[in-house]
Protein backbone atom coordinates (compact mmCIF):
# COMPACT_ATOMS: atom_id res chain seq x y z
CA UNK A 1 0.00 0.00 0.00
CA UNK A 2 3.08 2.57 0.75
CA UNK A 3 4.21 2.25 -2.33
CA UNK A 4 0.89 2.62 -4.07
CA UNK A 5 0.21 5.78 -1.85
CA UNK A 6 4.10 7.26 -2.90
CA UNK A 7 2.51 6.83 -6.42
CA UNK A 8 -0.93 8.23 -5.49
CA UNK A 9 1.05 11.39 -4.22
CA UNK A 10 3.35 11.40 -7.27
CA UNK A 11 0.75 11.73 -9.49
CA UNK A 12 -0.77 14.22 -7.29
CA UNK A 13 1.75 16.35 -7.58
CA UNK A 14 2.12 16.24 -11.53
CA UNK A 15 -2.08 17.41 -11.30
CA UNK A 16 -3.33 14.40 -12.28
CA UNK A 17 -7.15 15.39 -11.33
CA UNK A 18 -7.90 11.57 -11.21
CA UNK A 19 -5.33 11.49 -8.42
CA UNK A 20 -6.65 14.56 -6.60
CA UNK A 21 -10.18 12.71 -6.28
CA UNK A 22 -9.24 9.58 -5.20
CA UNK A 23 -7.25 11.70 -2.86
CA UNK A 24 -10.04 13.47 -1.75
CA UNK A 25 -12.73 10.13 -1.90
CA UNK A 26 -10.05 8.14 1.16
CA UNK A 27 -10.01 11.24 3.16
CA UNK A 28 -12.32 14.01 2.91
CA UNK A 29 -14.63 12.49 5.57
CA UNK A 30 -11.66 12.65 8.24
CA UNK A 31 -10.49 16.16 6.80
CA UNK A 32 -13.96 17.37 6.99
CA UNK A 33 -14.40 16.13 10.76
CA UNK A 34 -10.92 17.97 11.71
CA UNK A 35 -11.96 21.26 10.29
CA UNK A 36 -15.61 21.45 11.42
CA UNK A 37 -13.31 20.78 14.81
CA UNK A 38 -11.54 23.90 14.27
CA UNK A 39 -14.47 25.94 12.14
CA UNK A 40 -17.61 24.04 13.43
CA UNK A 41 -19.56 25.74 10.93
CA UNK A 42 -20.43 23.94 7.58
CA UNK A 43 -19.72 26.67 4.68
CA UNK A 44 -16.12 28.00 7.19
CA UNK A 45 -15.26 24.05 7.39
CA UNK A 46 -16.15 23.66 3.64
CA UNK A 47 -13.62 26.46 2.88
CA UNK A 48 -11.27 25.28 4.91
CA UNK A 49 -11.47 21.59 3.28
CA UNK A 50 -10.70 23.31 -0.18
CA UNK A 51 -7.48 24.89 1.50
CA UNK A 52 -6.28 21.97 2.73
CA UNK A 53 -6.56 19.68 -0.88
CA UNK A 54 -4.56 22.74 -2.51
CA UNK A 55 -2.10 22.71 0.58
CA UNK A 56 -2.19 18.55 0.23
CA UNK A 57 -1.62 19.29 -3.71
CA UNK A 58 1.51 21.75 -3.16
CA UNK A 59 3.07 19.14 -0.89
CA UNK A 60 2.11 15.61 -2.04
CA UNK A 61 5.87 15.20 -3.70
CA UNK A 62 7.31 15.81 0.25
CA UNK A 63 5.22 12.95 0.88
CA UNK A 64 7.38 9.85 2.38
CA UNK A 65 6.22 6.61 3.00
CA UNK A 66 9.36 5.53 4.86
CA UNK A 67 8.55 7.97 7.36
CA UNK A 68 4.71 7.93 7.94
CA UNK A 69 1.24 6.38 6.93
CA UNK A 70 -0.32 8.54 4.12
CA UNK A 71 -3.41 9.41 6.80
CA UNK A 72 -1.06 10.57 8.84
CA UNK A 73 0.67 13.09 6.39
CA UNK A 74 -2.64 14.27 5.30
CA UNK A 75 -4.02 14.75 8.63
CA UNK A 76 -0.77 16.45 9.58
CA UNK A 77 -0.89 18.77 6.76
CA UNK A 78 -4.64 19.21 7.29
CA UNK A 79 -4.31 19.90 11.37
CA UNK A 80 -1.21 22.40 10.30
CA UNK A 81 -3.43 24.18 8.06
CA UNK A 82 -6.12 24.98 10.38
CA UNK A 83 -4.16 26.17 13.29
CA UNK A 84 -2.45 28.35 10.59
CA UNK A 85 -5.86 29.90 9.33
CA UNK A 86 -7.08 30.29 13.48
CA UNK A 87 -4.08 32.38 13.87
CA UNK A 88 -4.26 34.29 10.88
CA UNK A 89 -8.04 35.44 11.81
CA UNK A 90 -6.63 35.17 15.29
CA UNK A 91 -9.85 33.45 16.58
CA UNK A 92 -9.17 30.10 18.76
CA UNK A 93 -12.21 27.62 19.28
CA UNK A 94 -13.69 27.88 22.70
CA UNK A 95 -12.73 24.97 25.04
CA UNK A 96 -15.48 23.22 24.86
CA UNK A 97 -15.62 23.88 21.21
CA UNK A 98 -18.88 20.78 20.14
CA UNK A 99 -21.48 21.49 23.00
CA UNK A 100 -21.31 25.38 22.24
CA UNK A 101 -21.12 25.79 18.21
CA UNK A 102 -23.30 22.40 17.74
CA UNK A 103 -25.97 24.02 19.68
CA UNK A 104 -26.13 27.65 18.23
CA UNK A 105 -26.41 29.37 14.62
CA UNK A 106 -24.75 27.02 12.57
CA UNK A 107 -26.16 25.26 9.45
CA UNK A 108 -26.55 21.48 9.98
CA UNK A 109 -24.22 19.34 7.37
CA UNK A 110 -27.10 17.22 6.77
CA UNK A 111 -30.51 16.44 8.15
CA UNK A 112 -29.72 13.66 10.33
CA UNK A 113 -26.41 14.23 11.25
CA UNK A 114 -27.35 16.83 14.38
CA UNK A 115 -28.62 14.64 16.97
CA UNK A 116 -25.60 11.82 16.30
CA UNK A 117 -23.04 14.42 16.00
CA UNK A 118 -24.12 16.02 19.24
CA UNK A 119 -24.52 13.04 20.93
CA UNK A 120 -20.94 11.77 19.71
CA UNK A 121 -19.05 15.14 20.24
CA UNK A 122 -21.10 14.74 23.75
CA UNK A 123 -19.53 11.78 24.34
CA UNK A 124 -15.92 12.93 23.29
CA UNK A 125 -16.28 16.25 25.46
CA UNK A 126 -17.11 13.93 28.19
CA UNK A 127 -14.22 11.74 27.69
CA UNK A 128 -11.91 14.75 28.37
CA UNK A 129 -13.59 16.00 30.86
CA UNK A 130 -12.69 12.37 32.29
CA UNK A 131 -9.23 13.38 32.04
CA UNK A 132 -7.28 14.21 35.21
CA UNK A 133 -7.41 17.92 35.28
CA UNK A 134 -3.55 19.17 33.41
CA UNK A 135 -4.62 16.57 31.07
CA UNK A 136 -7.85 17.46 30.17
CA UNK A 137 -6.29 21.65 29.70
CA UNK A 138 -3.50 20.63 27.60
CA UNK A 139 -5.42 18.61 25.31
CA UNK A 140 -8.19 21.23 24.92
CA UNK A 141 -5.47 23.76 24.07
CA UNK A 142 -2.91 21.81 21.91
CA UNK A 143 -5.27 19.38 20.11
CA UNK A 144 -8.59 21.39 20.08
CA UNK A 145 -7.42 25.09 20.26
CA UNK A 146 -4.27 25.01 18.38
CA UNK A 147 -1.83 26.38 21.00
CA UNK A 148 2.06 25.03 20.30
CA UNK A 149 3.18 23.19 23.63
CA UNK A 150 5.42 26.00 24.16
CA UNK A 151 2.37 28.58 24.52
CA UNK A 152 0.98 26.47 26.95
CA UNK A 153 3.74 25.45 28.93
CA UNK A 154 4.19 29.51 29.29
CA UNK A 155 0.51 29.86 29.97
CA UNK A 156 0.20 27.21 32.64
CA UNK A 157 3.75 28.15 33.96
CA UNK A 158 4.95 24.66 33.82
CA UNK A 159 8.08 22.69 32.46
CA UNK A 160 7.63 22.10 28.60
CA UNK A 161 8.12 18.00 29.56
CA UNK A 162 5.56 17.84 31.70
CA UNK A 163 3.11 19.24 29.06
CA UNK A 164 4.50 17.16 26.64
CA UNK A 165 3.60 13.96 28.68
CA UNK A 166 0.27 15.10 29.60
CA UNK A 167 -0.78 15.75 26.15
CA UNK A 168 0.61 12.35 25.20
CA UNK A 169 -1.08 10.16 28.14
CA UNK A 170 -3.94 12.26 27.89
CA UNK A 171 -4.34 11.56 24.12
CA UNK A 172 -3.81 7.53 24.28
CA UNK A 173 -5.66 7.32 27.36
CA UNK A 174 -8.53 8.97 25.06
CA UNK A 175 -7.82 6.93 22.31
CA UNK A 176 -7.99 3.69 24.70
CA UNK A 177 -11.39 4.89 26.23
CA UNK A 178 -13.19 4.94 22.87
CA UNK A 179 -11.84 1.99 21.30
CA UNK A 180 -13.87 1.09 24.87
CA UNK A 181 -17.04 2.66 24.04
CA UNK A 182 -17.25 0.99 20.44
CA UNK A 183 -16.95 -2.33 21.72
CA UNK A 184 -19.64 -1.85 24.38
CA UNK B 1 29.23 20.33 15.93
CA UNK B 2 27.98 17.03 18.00
CA UNK B 3 24.68 15.59 17.25
CA UNK B 4 22.21 14.61 19.87
CA UNK B 5 21.80 11.17 21.07
CA UNK B 6 18.78 9.53 18.95
CA UNK B 7 15.81 8.83 21.15
CA UNK B 8 15.18 5.67 22.38
CA UNK B 9 12.26 3.30 21.34
CA UNK B 10 10.27 4.42 24.17
CA UNK B 11 10.75 7.91 24.04
CA UNK B 12 9.80 7.38 20.18
CA UNK B 13 6.72 5.40 21.05
CA UNK B 14 5.38 8.03 23.92
CA UNK B 15 5.99 11.42 21.69
CA UNK B 16 4.43 9.57 18.67
CA UNK B 17 1.08 10.97 18.72
CA UNK B 18 2.57 14.34 18.95
CA UNK B 19 4.54 14.45 16.36
CA UNK B 20 1.60 12.74 14.27
CA UNK B 21 -0.31 16.19 15.41
CA UNK B 22 2.92 18.02 14.40
CA UNK B 23 2.45 19.37 18.46
CA UNK B 24 6.66 18.91 18.49
CA UNK B 25 8.48 22.46 17.71
CA UNK B 26 11.05 22.27 15.05
CA UNK B 27 14.30 21.28 16.83
CA UNK B 28 12.22 18.02 18.57
CA UNK B 29 10.51 17.42 15.34
CA UNK B 30 13.93 17.59 13.57
CA UNK B 31 15.39 14.90 16.53
CA UNK B 32 12.59 12.57 16.28
CA UNK B 33 12.86 12.33 12.52
CA UNK B 34 16.39 11.96 13.02
CA UNK B 35 15.92 9.29 15.55
CA UNK B 36 13.11 7.11 13.76
CA UNK B 37 15.39 7.13 10.79
CA UNK B 38 18.42 5.39 13.18
CA UNK B 39 15.65 2.83 14.96
CA UNK B 40 15.02 -0.51 13.27
CA UNK B 41 12.46 -0.94 10.94
CA UNK B 42 10.41 -3.40 13.30
CA UNK B 43 10.36 0.38 15.23
CA UNK B 44 9.59 2.59 12.86
CA UNK B 45 6.43 0.20 11.72
CA UNK B 46 5.43 -0.14 15.08
CA UNK B 47 5.07 4.19 15.06
CA UNK B 48 3.88 4.37 11.65
CA UNK B 49 0.79 1.94 12.79
CA UNK B 50 0.86 3.79 16.04
CA UNK B 51 0.69 7.14 14.40
CA UNK B 52 -1.86 6.61 11.61
CA UNK B 53 -4.11 5.04 14.30
CA UNK B 54 -4.03 8.49 15.91
CA UNK B 55 -4.56 10.73 12.83
CA UNK B 56 -7.43 8.00 11.29
CA UNK B 57 -8.99 8.17 14.86
CA UNK B 58 -12.56 9.38 13.72
CA UNK B 59 -14.08 9.05 17.48
CA UNK B 60 -11.82 11.95 19.11
CA UNK B 61 -13.03 14.14 15.90
CA UNK B 62 -17.04 15.39 15.47
CA UNK B 63 -19.31 13.26 13.92
CA UNK B 64 -20.00 15.47 10.67
CA UNK B 65 -19.98 14.25 6.92
CA UNK B 66 -19.42 16.61 4.00
CA UNK B 67 -22.19 17.85 1.57
CA UNK B 68 -21.44 15.62 -1.52
CA UNK B 69 -21.63 18.68 -3.63
CA UNK B 70 -18.13 19.95 -1.77
CA UNK B 71 -16.07 17.31 -3.76
CA UNK B 72 -16.43 18.84 -7.13
CA UNK B 73 -15.99 22.27 -5.56
CA UNK B 74 -13.16 21.07 -4.12
CA UNK B 75 -11.78 19.29 -7.07
CA UNK B 76 -11.92 22.79 -8.85
CA UNK B 77 -10.53 24.68 -6.62
CA UNK B 78 -7.13 22.60 -6.72
CA UNK B 79 -7.26 22.97 -10.84
CA UNK B 80 -7.74 26.56 -10.11
CA UNK B 81 -4.78 27.13 -7.90
CA UNK B 82 -2.89 24.33 -10.36
CA UNK B 83 -3.52 26.79 -13.10
CA UNK B 84 -2.48 29.95 -11.43
CA UNK B 85 0.82 28.46 -10.62
CA UNK B 86 1.13 27.06 -13.98
CA UNK B 87 0.87 30.61 -15.30
CA UNK B 88 3.05 32.18 -12.62
CA UNK B 89 5.87 29.91 -13.21
CA UNK B 90 5.70 29.99 -16.77
CA UNK B 91 5.85 33.02 -18.65
CA UNK B 92 7.19 31.52 -21.55
CA UNK B 93 4.81 28.89 -22.01
CA UNK B 94 2.53 30.42 -24.41
CA UNK B 95 4.32 28.16 -26.45
CA UNK B 96 3.57 25.22 -24.20
CA UNK B 97 0.40 25.75 -22.40
CA UNK B 98 -2.13 22.67 -22.22
CA UNK B 99 -4.21 22.20 -24.67
CA UNK B 100 -7.45 20.92 -22.25
CA UNK B 101 -9.23 19.99 -25.66
CA UNK B 102 -6.64 17.48 -27.04
CA UNK B 103 -6.71 13.78 -25.59
CA UNK B 104 -3.89 13.19 -24.75
CA UNK B 105 -3.99 16.31 -21.84
CA UNK B 106 -7.43 15.17 -20.90
CA UNK B 107 -7.29 14.29 -17.24
CA UNK B 108 -3.94 16.28 -16.34
CA UNK B 109 -3.70 19.67 -14.99
CA UNK B 110 -1.60 22.23 -14.70
CA UNK B 111 1.84 22.35 -14.79
CA UNK B 112 2.28 18.45 -15.56
CA UNK B 113 0.71 19.05 -18.59
CA UNK B 114 3.61 19.26 -20.92
CA UNK B 115 3.47 19.84 -24.90
CA UNK B 116 5.58 17.46 -27.20
CA UNK B 117 7.26 21.66 -27.46
CA UNK B 118 7.81 21.75 -23.87
CA UNK B 119 9.58 18.10 -23.65
CA UNK B 120 11.61 18.89 -26.70
CA UNK B 121 13.41 21.92 -24.81
CA UNK B 122 13.53 19.87 -22.05
CA UNK B 123 15.44 17.09 -24.01
CA UNK B 124 17.65 19.58 -25.51
CA UNK B 125 18.41 20.91 -22.23
CA UNK B 126 18.99 17.49 -21.19
CA UNK B 127 21.09 16.53 -24.29
CA UNK B 128 22.91 19.85 -24.21
CA UNK B 129 24.20 19.36 -20.11
CA UNK B 130 25.26 15.63 -21.42
CA UNK B 131 27.65 17.15 -23.93
CA UNK B 132 29.03 19.68 -20.86
CA UNK B 133 29.14 17.18 -18.21
CA UNK B 134 31.07 14.50 -20.62
CA UNK B 135 33.67 17.23 -22.07
CA UNK B 136 34.22 19.47 -19.07
CA UNK B 137 37.53 18.56 -17.29
CA UNK B 138 38.25 18.27 -13.26
CA UNK B 139 34.69 17.17 -11.46
CA UNK B 140 34.77 21.34 -9.74
CA UNK B 141 35.01 22.42 -13.29
CA UNK B 142 32.34 20.31 -14.72
CA UNK B 143 29.97 21.02 -11.68
CA UNK B 144 30.61 24.82 -12.39
CA UNK B 145 30.30 24.46 -16.00
CA UNK B 146 26.66 22.84 -15.15
CA UNK B 147 25.46 25.48 -13.46
CA UNK B 148 27.13 28.38 -15.55
CA UNK B 149 25.32 26.10 -18.69
CA UNK B 150 21.78 25.90 -16.88
CA UNK B 151 21.77 29.40 -15.35
CA UNK B 152 22.75 31.21 -19.07
CA UNK B 153 19.81 29.02 -21.10
CA UNK B 154 17.13 30.90 -22.40
CA UNK B 155 14.89 27.60 -21.42
CA UNK B 156 15.39 27.87 -17.84
CA UNK B 157 11.91 28.08 -17.01
CA UNK B 158 11.54 24.99 -18.96
CA UNK B 159 13.65 23.37 -16.53
CA UNK B 160 11.98 24.86 -13.83
CA UNK B 161 8.22 23.62 -14.63
CA UNK B 162 9.76 20.28 -15.23
CA UNK B 163 11.95 19.87 -11.32
CA UNK B 164 10.33 22.79 -9.71
CA UNK B 165 11.20 26.15 -8.66
CA UNK B 166 13.36 25.41 -5.32
CA UNK B 167 16.10 24.35 -8.36
CA UNK B 168 17.09 27.86 -9.05
CA UNK B 169 17.61 28.07 -5.19
CA UNK B 170 20.35 25.67 -5.24
CA UNK B 171 21.54 25.59 -9.17
CA UNK B 172 22.15 29.39 -8.93
CA UNK B 173 23.54 29.42 -5.35
CA UNK B 174 27.23 30.10 -5.37
CA UNK B 175 27.90 29.18 -1.67
CA UNK B 176 26.39 25.33 -2.48
CA UNK B 177 29.00 22.80 -2.72
CA UNK B 178 28.27 20.16 -5.57
CA UNK B 179 29.19 16.43 -6.12
CA UNK B 180 28.37 14.72 -9.19
CA UNK B 181 27.50 11.39 -10.08
CA UNK B 182 28.12 9.31 -12.94
CA UNK B 183 27.67 6.04 -14.15
CA UNK B 184 29.97 3.18 -13.91
CA UNK B 185 33.12 3.18 -16.65
CA UNK B 186 31.50 0.30 -18.05
CA UNK B 187 27.80 0.83 -17.71
CA UNK B 188 26.10 2.03 -21.14
CA UNK B 189 23.68 4.51 -19.43
CA UNK B 190 23.65 7.97 -19.84
CA UNK B 191 22.59 9.38 -17.20
CA UNK B 192 24.33 11.95 -15.04
CA UNK B 193 23.40 13.75 -11.25
CA UNK B 194 24.89 16.74 -9.81
CA UNK B 195 23.93 17.09 -6.14
CA UNK B 196 23.68 20.77 -4.73
CA UNK B 197 24.07 21.26 -0.87
CA UNK B 198 23.63 24.81 0.46
CA UNK B 199 25.17 26.23 3.63
CA UNK B 200 22.25 25.24 6.01
CA UNK B 201 22.67 21.44 5.05
CA UNK B 202 19.57 21.49 2.46
CA UNK B 203 19.98 19.39 -0.42
CA UNK B 204 19.37 19.46 -4.21
CA UNK B 205 19.54 16.28 -6.53
CA UNK B 206 19.85 17.09 -10.41
CA UNK B 207 19.45 14.51 -12.72
CA UNK B 208 19.60 13.77 -16.39
CA UNK B 209 18.87 11.18 -18.75
CA UNK B 210 17.50 8.51 -15.95
CA UNK B 211 15.40 5.85 -17.10
CA UNK B 212 12.37 6.70 -15.35
CA UNK B 213 11.26 3.32 -16.16
CA UNK B 214 13.81 1.92 -13.89
CA UNK B 215 12.43 4.52 -11.28
CA UNK B 216 11.61 4.62 -8.33
CA UNK B 217 15.11 5.84 -7.69
CA UNK B 218 16.70 5.79 -4.48
CA UNK B 219 19.46 8.55 -3.44
CA UNK B 220 21.38 7.37 -0.58
CA UNK B 221 24.48 9.17 1.02
CA UNK B 222 26.75 7.40 3.31
CA UNK B 223 29.95 8.51 5.38
CA UNK B 224 32.21 6.10 4.98
CA UNK B 225 34.11 6.71 8.19
CA UNK B 226 31.40 5.52 10.52
CA UNK B 227 29.19 3.56 7.63
CA UNK B 228 25.94 6.06 8.70
CA UNK B 229 23.31 6.88 6.31
CA UNK B 230 22.73 10.35 6.16
CA UNK B 231 20.05 10.47 3.34
CA UNK B 232 18.20 7.08 1.56
CA UNK B 233 15.52 9.09 0.04
CA UNK B 234 13.47 8.02 -3.15
CA UNK B 235 12.54 10.01 -6.07
CA UNK B 236 10.88 9.59 -9.63
CA UNK B 237 11.28 11.16 -12.74
CA UNK B 238 9.08 11.83 -15.62
CA UNK B 239 11.18 13.26 -18.29
CA UNK B 240 15.22 13.50 -18.98
CA UNK B 241 15.74 16.77 -16.66
CA UNK B 242 14.61 15.69 -12.90
CA UNK B 243 15.35 17.16 -9.71
CA UNK B 244 14.25 16.43 -6.21
CA UNK B 245 14.94 18.49 -3.22
CA UNK B 246 16.36 15.72 -0.50
CA UNK B 247 14.61 15.76 2.91
CA UNK B 248 17.22 15.03 5.30
CA UNK B 249 19.34 17.74 6.63
CA UNK B 250 23.06 17.04 5.99
CA UNK B 251 25.91 17.71 7.81
CA UNK B 252 27.41 21.16 6.92
CA UNK B 253 30.98 20.57 7.17
CA UNK B 254 32.88 20.52 4.49
CA UNK B 255 34.75 17.92 5.56
CA UNK B 256 32.28 15.72 6.23
CA UNK B 257 30.08 16.49 3.14
CA UNK B 258 33.90 16.11 0.84
CA UNK B 259 33.63 12.33 2.15
CA UNK B 260 30.29 11.43 1.44
CA UNK B 261 29.61 8.50 -0.86
CA UNK B 262 26.52 9.46 -3.03
CA UNK B 263 24.77 6.91 -5.03
CA UNK B 264 21.23 6.62 -7.30
CA UNK B 265 19.79 3.41 -7.56
CA UNK B 266 16.57 2.44 -9.35
CA UNK B 267 13.79 0.23 -8.01
CA UNK B 268 15.51 -3.18 -8.48
CA UNK B 269 18.52 -1.99 -6.39
CA UNK B 270 20.86 -1.55 -9.52
CA UNK B 271 23.76 1.06 -9.39
CA UNK B 272 23.21 3.48 -11.62
CA UNK B 273 25.19 6.77 -10.38
CA UNK B 274 27.69 7.08 -7.76
CA UNK B 275 29.79 9.82 -6.55
CA UNK B 276 33.81 9.40 -7.34
CA UNK B 277 35.85 8.58 -4.48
Amino acid sequence: MSQQDWMLMHRVAAGDEEAIGELYDRFSPLVYKVAWQFHPSQAEAEDAVQEIFIRLWQTADRFDPRRAKLVTWVMLIARRHLIDRLRRTSARPSTTPFESDLTSTDEPSGPDQRPQAEELNARLMKRIAELPELQRTVIERAYLQGYTLREISEQLEAPLGTIKSALSRGLSRLRERAAGDWAV
Amino acid sequence: MTSPTPMTREELIELAALDAFGLLDDYEAALYTRSFHHAPVAVQNEIKELQAAFAGEASLLPDVEPDPALRQRVLDAVSKAIEAESLNLAPLAMIGRPDRARPETAGRIGAGASTPVWRAAAFALAAALLVVAYFAGQFLERNNMLTGALIDLDTFQTVEDDIGPTFKDFVGNPTCTTRTLFPDRESDNDAFAVVYVNEQGQAFVFAACLPCKSGPFTVTATDPNDGSTEVDEQFACTSDVSGYQIKATLPTEAEILGRLTWTITDVSGTVLLQSAA
